[in-house]
């Protein structure tokens, strides 16, 4: 034991003394962050402490335990067994999961070169290794699955193509893991995503999971969570000393990601929870997961660190009783253009989405009754007949569709950079993107790709030749239309 | 052609529509709704708006000067006044 301190001291202590260059020019602030004194970062610190040989240790236990359950439940009879409803809220979040760990590899690499501190050099090399793990598993488990559902290939397919929910997770990914310092890497990723918002994967989701006897994706999101939960340390440990001798860039970084990490989680793990999963398997709402999981937490660590909530909680606030709503049912009725497919809520759902979101459900409404008609006057399994054709807006900063409001006041605004119009969908995506044009503004969302001539404006042009999606594969009504409660018409 | 972004009172989303300049105002809003109809019931008693102005029906895109890539509104008198209670 007491060599494993003295270990422990070393490892904390143990620093470069730089002779022919200056420590300025060993971290050079575009990779590094601000520059702080060497003395501020003296007593980083975080609880895990964990050495090699540990790591090595405890990391081969979880994966013989991952390989056993795989061997025991993640063949594909199993995977087969599961509802279509669940099975295609597996699609949506398996996609967006493993490519994105992998960008994390690289971004904790950065951290583990360029972090200030040996302790976070060393948490971050290990959250490298953790995060190429979190690639390898789900792409191992899911590819089981494209035999029996070729659209599981998107799993792998999704962030090499450029289907718009790729670009706008893409542009989030990549700032965040592959474009950001070391310290906004740590602020951003480790605190505000890994420490805030994967609760709602990994506890959430995991619990879902685990009612809807999903005991591979159970298993593979809790071995993965216990990763997390260790180099996620690097966040807290970080904006303590931000919040102390740089509090301003503190309060920018976390008031950013944030937002960008709100608009991802609510349309992947919302819809995943309040549309994917059963109905008789839900337990709380998405939203009742987000205060008890997530705001509750995030609120006090601001409050520890003297950092105040964002400038816009109020309409975060309102974004949660109705965001990941309006993208759903704005998605449903252009369910060619992803990779899975999507259901009308049934009544019984209605009922419960009206319980849980009783401030907006009332206007979101109208709409599926709209759709539930259509699909009234429409044949069984004639998809393009309930499904939308005109062009729509995305958002110049975070490319997701124009949804944010409610739909009686959408958000959406515009905003000029150097004579060029931009459209976004909501006041944070317009101030993140005015405050940093250099990083955003020669991006191109999919209407500037149209109208120049870079991508078609033909819906079905569009689905095959520019998102990638084959006509097997793209995105259809789970139940063809042919629901047991719709009453038709014909 | 301009392109334009439209928002339609009850609808979920933006569309990105392509005006003529000698259609008429109405006729933006018909499209508009037609373009959302499958979310959107049509309806008889809205008007086209950009940043709270109300244009008449009868007038031309050009005339009221449209412009590519802006933001229009469609929504009824009732919607304009809490949209404007909201939005201030």
């Amino acid at each position: 034991m007491r060599q494993r301190k003295e270990l422990l001291t070393v490892l904390k202590e143990i620093d470069w003394d730089f002779s022919y260059v200056d420590e300025r020019q060993v971290y050079p602030e575009d990779m590094s962050g601000p520059f702080l004194s060497k003395e501020a970062w003296a007593n980083w610190d975080e609880p895990f402490k964990t050495l090699y040989k540990e790591y090595v240790a405890t990391q081969s236990l979880k994966e013989i335990e991952v390989a056993t359950a795989r061997d025991l439940v993640g063949r594909l009879d199993d995977l087969q067994s599961l509802s279509a409803q669940w099975l295609n809220g597996l699609k949506l979040h398996s996609a967006t999961l493993p490519l994105a760990e992998f960008g994390a590899v690289i971004g904790n690499l950065r951290a583990s070169r360029f972090g200030r501190a040996c302790r976070w050099r060393s948490v971050a090399t290990y959250g490298a290794l953790d995060e190429l793990r979190h690639t390898q598993i789900p792409l191992l488990v899911m590819h089981e699955m494209v035999r029996h559902d070729s659209q599981f290939d998107w799993t792998h397919k999704f962030f090499h193509s450029d289907n718009w929910v790729a670009i706008a997770a893409r542009h989030l990914i990549d700032e965040l893991l592959l474009g950001s310092n070391a310290i906004e890497y740590a602020i951003a990723t480790n605190f505000v995503f890994e420490t805030g918002f994967t609760n709602l994967q990994f506890v959430g989701l995991s619990s879902l999971a685990h009612m809807v006897k999903d005991r591979m994706f159970e298993k593979m999101v809790t071995s993965i969570q216990s990763d997390e939960a260790r180099h996620a340390q690097a966040g807290p440990a970080t904006l303590e000393v931000l919040a102390k001798y740089r509090p301003e860039y503190a309060q920018e970084l976390l008031d950013k990601w944030f937002w960008r990490s709100w608009l991802l989680f609510s349309i992947v793990t919302g819809i995943c929870m309040d549309y994917m999963t059963p109905l008789e398997h839900r337990q709380t709402s998405f939203k009742e997961f987000m205060e008890e999981w997530v705001l509750n937490q995030y609120a006090s660590s601001l409050e520890k660190y003297g950092l105040k909530k964002p400038w816009y909680w109020d309409l975060f606030m309102e974004n949660l009783e109705v965001y990941h709503h309006m993208v759903y049912v704005s998605a449903y009725t252009y369910r060619a253009t992803v990779w899975f497919d999507m259901h009308v809520p049934s009544p019984e759902e209605r009922l419960w989405l009206q319980k849980k979101y009783p401030k907006f459900w009332s206007d979101i409404e109208p709409i599926w009754k709209n759709i539930i008609e259509r699909w009234q006057e429409s044949n069984i399994g004639n998809d393009f007949a309930v499904h939308g054709t005109c062009i729509i807006g995305f958002c110049s900063l975070c490319q997701i569709v124009l949804s944010n409001g409610t739909p009686h006041h959408n958000h959406a605004c515009l905003g000029e950079v150097d004579g060029q119009t931009h459209i976004f969908c909501s006041e944070p995506c317009k101030q993140l993107f005015l405050k940093e044009p250099h990083r955003y503004s020669n991006h191109k969302n999919i209407v500037d790709r149209v109208l120049a001539n870079e991508a078609p404006g033909n819906l079905i042009a569009m689905l095959r030749n520019y998102f990638g999606l084959k006509y097997e594969d793209w995105g259809r009504d789970l139940h063809q239309g042919d629901y047991p409660w719709m009453e038709r018409s014909t | 052609m301009i392109p334009i972004y439209s928002f339609l009172e009850g609808d979920s989303l933006g569309l990105l529509i392509f005006a003529y300049e000698d259609e008429t105002i109405q006729e933006i809003i018909n499209k508009v709704q037609i373009s959302a109809n499958l979310r959107v019931k049509p309806r008889t008693d809205l008007n086209l708006y950009r940043n709270e102005k109300k244009f008449d029906p009868k007038m031309t895109v050009k005339e009221a000067g449209l412009l590519p890539l802006e933001i229009i509104h469609i929504h009824s008198e009732v919607q304009n006044a809490v949209s404007s209670r909201v939005s201030h």
